[in-house]
């Protein structure tokens, strides 16, 4: 009888424990720290202006309202874009109803990926437009953009980036502080930007 | 004699698959070594791009606007080969597609790498 009650206590605790929503870890605010009159600030991701596949010109400041998952990609790719696209879907899918998220690629290959190229791609893809932007703009800036999203995961700022790290979804938050990404190219890494979008989407709430 | 036809057709058209299926992979191969490498082609275009702003001799400029040109040869080169990228779904098609494509792919990738290191070298002496 003893036993059966500590049993039944370790199995509850244990439920409990497991169960409980996270929301007391914030998730952190990545990127290089720089110094402003003589104080360390954040990383934030700089103002950019592109245009949708609706060639209207959109800003990062329209997007000062939501979290946004992001990536680098272009039509074309052959290996990695493909199935950084597919990641970039599920997640779409798990947040298509939630106003509070939204999607952002960026072509690095504006010669080739004109807008109306870009809406056939969403169309293919299966996905709204006003809630998963394809953007265009000028390459050198694209490139440029890549330095700011994917300033994660090195030790300094000469680290090499660019292409071969494209194949990251990179989650922002309402103030353009980078802060979780996934490997878009390893499908058991996206579980875990979902939950930390849900943990983003919950500190707001919080706030609230 | 039926069967034994029937068994050597299905050999050729496996070993067919199966050469289609490597030879893919070795153009793929190619094509995944040097396109990561598209980040730093473009910052050293960059590079020479700004050198190029600060200099006002002719010569200096001829040389670097000569290999601005190749890096950005380079680069379309790349991007038009992804662009064009298609396996025919014709068998009888394919060994002839990829074997033209692994042409084309050592050329892109011959262009980006010598294109990178000739900018490398002019950074490096018209930067001292």
């Amino acid at each position: 009888m003893r036993l059966t009650a500590i049993l039944t206590i370790a199995i509850l605790s244990l439920i409990n424990t497991s169960c409980k929503d996270n929301t007391s870890t914030a998730l952190p605010k990545l990127g290089f720290k720089k110094v402003v009159d003589n104080e360390e600030v954040d990383h934030i991701v700089k103002d950019w202006s592109f245009l949708n596949s609706d060639s209207i010109r959109v800003t990062n400041k329209d997007l000062s309202d939501v979290v946004y998952v992001s990536d680098f990609f272009f039509r074309s790719c052959p290996t990695t874009c493909p199935k950084v696209a597919r990641e970039m879907k599920r997640v779409y899918t798990e947040f298509e109803s939630n106003p509070q998220v939204k999607f952002v690629s960026f072509t690095l290959d504006p010669k080739r990926d004109s807008p109306q190229k870009l809406k056939e791609y969403a169309a293919n893809l299966q996905v709204r437009t006003d809630k998963w932007w394809f953007l265009h703009g000028d390459k050198d800036e694209t490139y440029d953009l890549t330095g700011e999203y994917l300033q994660i995961g090195f030790e300094d700022e000469d680290a090499p980036g660019g292409f071969d790290h494209s194949g990251k979804l990179i989650l922002t938050d309402k103030a353009g502080h980078i802060r979780s990404f996934s490997e878009g190219t390893d499908p058991d890494e996206t579980p875990k930007l979902i939950r930390d979008i849900n943990t983003l989407l919950k500190e707001y709430e919080s706030k609230n | 004699m039926k069967r034994l036809l029937i068994f050597l057709c299905l050999i050729s058209l496996i070993s067919s698959c199966r050469e289609k299926s490597t030879l893919e992979q070795e153009v793929i191969a190619v094509h995944d070594e040097v396109m990561p490498k598209l980040g730093e082609l473009n910052k050293d275009r960059k590079g020479l791009q700004s050198i190029l702003k600060s200099t006002t001799d002719e010569s200096i400029k001829t040389e670097l606007l000569t290999a601005i040109t190749a890096l950005e040869k380079a680069d379309d080169g790349m991007m038009d080969w992804m662009s064009d990228w298609k396996v025919p779904s014709e068998p009888t098609e394919q060994k002839a597609y990829l074997e033209k494509e692994m042409i084309r792919i050592t050329k892109v990738k011959t262009d980006m790498l010598e294109s990178m290191k000739n900018a490398k070298l002019l950074k490096e002496k018209h930067t001292k």
